[in-house]
């Protein structure tokens, strides 16, 4: 085709140069960010880990798989709220930039009549939580938070409490496992 | 022309669509790109576990414990409002006299609901006999022996009248007033306590009735002293003809003599009564407090008074003389003795009580208390706290709530074991101290929680305390409950 020879309008002509033009230029702006997005990956995997706080010992943190899991021991007393201020944190390690993560729950078993909650609070500036309560025969699974800012070279604790149900039977247990997605 | 116009359609058509499809890419691969996120994956096991302290019952106020341990209720003094229980006993073998209007109100309030006691009319029938007072002797056919009125009491032959003769009169005489004016009249009878010498000699007896004289008939006269009646029910049917009646005798024969020792009215009459005699009860007092009141909220109240009545076991005794509209407060300490405790309400005049009055009641209750502060104010020992774990802890006092702390001057908070931690002060209404500092609990130690209060006023204060227990050189830490109430 060519365009010369067309017998449109100038302004017609340059109308249609104009949006060919702006389709161009934004098509190619997603493949490169899409492009980029890959090599992030690499770097952020490297920043975003768990680290222990000072109360490990006391919940029987263990950190494994490059520090990108970790399985805690904890106790729930009978009609008394089990605090653990400090037993396992979450470190950005990049000197320069913040990541945002969120806190998603996976799965979770144990005999829901036994627990009255068990609660994870992640310690960043605006707080986020995983409540999971139980109304003595069924358990709630709570939503996936929105994300929060992880600030450069910061540690953030994970705040747990545990309350079991005044009836509960002694030795039974729940297990719960929480992801903590890092957005890319 | 034609020609050229058709090749310019067909790149619009091509142009267009690519614009379209594109554009959709676009969106499509920028969504794709802001989802990807990786993560980290933790995973605790919470295990139900044996409470690593105990909290048991101390030896001061009244401690309650709750799920084996783990949390306390501590009262000090202790104040009790017991709405009344019940309107159904009979501890005096006495049916009530009276109705209820709605007694479930008198449990309930004050609340302007009200149960309204009515007194019931209870009557009675009666008999009043009224004896001459007067003789103004206008009559003077008969022979008068003694002094006037002669005929006002049976005394012969100190006073009385006689005669011996046909148609002769003695009168006229006054009889004493009845002082009635509401009561039914179910008879009249002029009474003469006459004899005649002779059997078979009839006398006749005239009944002024404020208006004119009437005979009430001719009977004979024993020959032996006796009453003898004269119907005078029709003549004298109103208290006023009963109060200004008079009579007069006249001798009916010739032969043999007549004597009159005493004449009187009887009258048979109704009347009416309303009572008021309502027990009500508690069941379950608690009886051993410092202070108890029986209260009482009155509405509008009638006329006559209402009288409260304790039973004290055996029999009633005076508390009210009378209710006012509002509170009415008494000690009841002496008779509160039992679990049962129970009252009467009582009109103020029980006998001649023509009107029905109503009392409206709002609400009955007896208030018990025991200040805090009676004695020293020290209370030793509230909870103790046992550890079970065989491990050392850190505990501390924490308030974290409260209710009506104004009324408290002074209240100290220890944890005692040997030596005194001071965990929470309360001066003048406002915390000095929330929380208390660590203070070791060894393996299987036990620990004391002691207090010092004083307050002003009567009510019920509350401090809400975390007893945290706390992992040494950590942040875990768990956190019991305790209630102070204190009263």
């Amino acid at each position: 085709m060519n365009l010369k020879v067309l017998p449109a309008k100038k302004s017609m002509k340059f109308l249609a140069l104009l949006l060919t033009s702006l389709l161009i230029a934004s098509v190619s702006a997603a493949v490169y960010y899409s492009l980029d997005m890959t090599s992030t990956i690499t770097v952020a995997a490297n920043d975003i880990y768990f680290t222990l706080g000072p109360d490990n010992a006391t919940a029987s943190v263990s950190i494994f798989n490059d520090n990108k899991s970790a399985t805690l021991g904890l106790s729930a007393y009978k009609n008394i709220t089990m605090t653990y201020d400090d037993a396992i944190r979450v470190r950005n390690n990049n000197t320069g930039s913040s990541h945002n993560v969120r806190l998603r729950s996976v799965s979770l078993t144990g005999n829901a009549a036994n627990f009255i909650y068990i609660n994870f609070t992640l310690q960043t500036s605006t707080k986020v939580s995983l409540n999971y309560t139980s109304d003595g025969s069924s358990w709630t699974t709570p939503s996936t938070t929105s994300f929060v800012s992880l600030s450069a070279s910061t540690e953030y604790a994970i705040v747990i409490e545990t309350k079991a149900n005044a009836t509960a039977t002694t030795g039974q247990s729940a297990t719960i496992e929480i992801a903590i997605d890092v957005e890319l | 022309m034609i020609k050229y116009r058709r090749e310019l359609r067909r790149v619009h058509r091509s142009f267009w669509g690519a614009v379209a499809l594109l554009i959709l890419l676009g969106f499509l691969l920028q969504n794709v790109a802001g989802s990807f996120y990786y993560s980290l994956v933790i995973e605790p096991i919470t295990t139900v576990s044996s409470a690593p302290v105990e909290l048991q019952a101390g030896m001061a106020g009244m401690s309650t414990i709750y799920t084996n341990g783990t949390s306390a209720l501590v009262s000090l003094g202790n104040d009790v409002i017991d709405y009344v229980d019940n309107n159904a006993s009979d501890v005096d073998n006495s049916t009530d006299v009276g109705t209820h209007s709605n007694f479930t109100a008198q449990q309930y309030g004050p609340d302007l609901v009200n149960d309204t006691l009515t007194e019931e009319n209870i009557e009675t029938n009666n008999t009043l006999w009224l004896y001459v007072n007067a003789d103004d002797e206008t009559r003077t056919g008969w022979t008068r022996v003694g002094t006037n009125p002669y005929l006002n009491a049976t005394d012969y032959p100190t006073n009385f009248v006689n005669v011996t003769g046909m148609n002769l009169q003695v009168g006229d005489f006054n009889f004493t007033d009845s002082g009635k004016s509401t009561e039914t009249i179910n008879s009249v009878e002029v009474q003469l306590y006459a004899q005649q010498s002779l059997a078979s000699k009839n006398i006749e007896i005239f009944v002024w009735d404020g208006s004119s004289w009437t005979s009430l008939g001719i009977q004979a006269i024993s020959t032996s002293w006796d009453w003898h009646n004269f119907t005078a029910t029709t003549e004298l049917d109103t208290w006023t003809k009963i109060d200004g009646a008079k009579m007069y005798i006249q001798s009916k024969a010739a032969a043999g003599i007549y004597e009159v020792d005493c004449a009187r009215l009887q009258v048979d009459y109704t009347r009416q009564n309303y009572e008021l005699d309502l027990e009500v009860q508690w069941t379950s007092v608690d009886y051993d407090e410092s202070n108890e009141f029986l209260c009482i909220y009155g509405g509008t109240m009638g006329a006559e008074n209402i009288t409260v009545d304790v039973w004290n076991g055996s029999a009633w005794e005076n508390v009210r003389s009378d209710l006012n509209s509002g509170w009415n407060n008494v000690s009841v300490t002496s008779y509160l003795t039992a679990s049962n405790f129970t009252i009467r309400f009582k009109g103020g005049d029980e006998t001649g009580d023509t009107t029905q009055h109503t009392w409206d009641i709002d609400t009955t209750l007896l208030h018990v208390w025991t200040e805090a502060e009676s004695g020293s104010g020290d209370f030793n020992y509230v909870l103790n706290m046992t550890e079970k774990h065989n491990s050392n802890w850190k505990v501390r006092l924490k308030a974290y709530d409260n209710s009506s702390l104004s009324r408290i001057d002074n209240c100290y908070i220890y944890i005692y074991d040997g030596s005194n931690s001071t965990q929470i002060i309360i001066l003048n209404g406002a915390y000095n101290q929330q929380t208390g500092p660590w203070y070791d609990l060894n393996a299987s130690d036990t620990e004391y929680i002691w207090m010092h209060v004083e307050t002003s006023g009567a009510g019920t204060s509350t401090v809400y305390v975390y007893l945290e227990i706390r992992v040494p050189n950590k942040t875990v830490y768990a956190r019991y409950i305790i209630t102070f109430e204190i009263n």
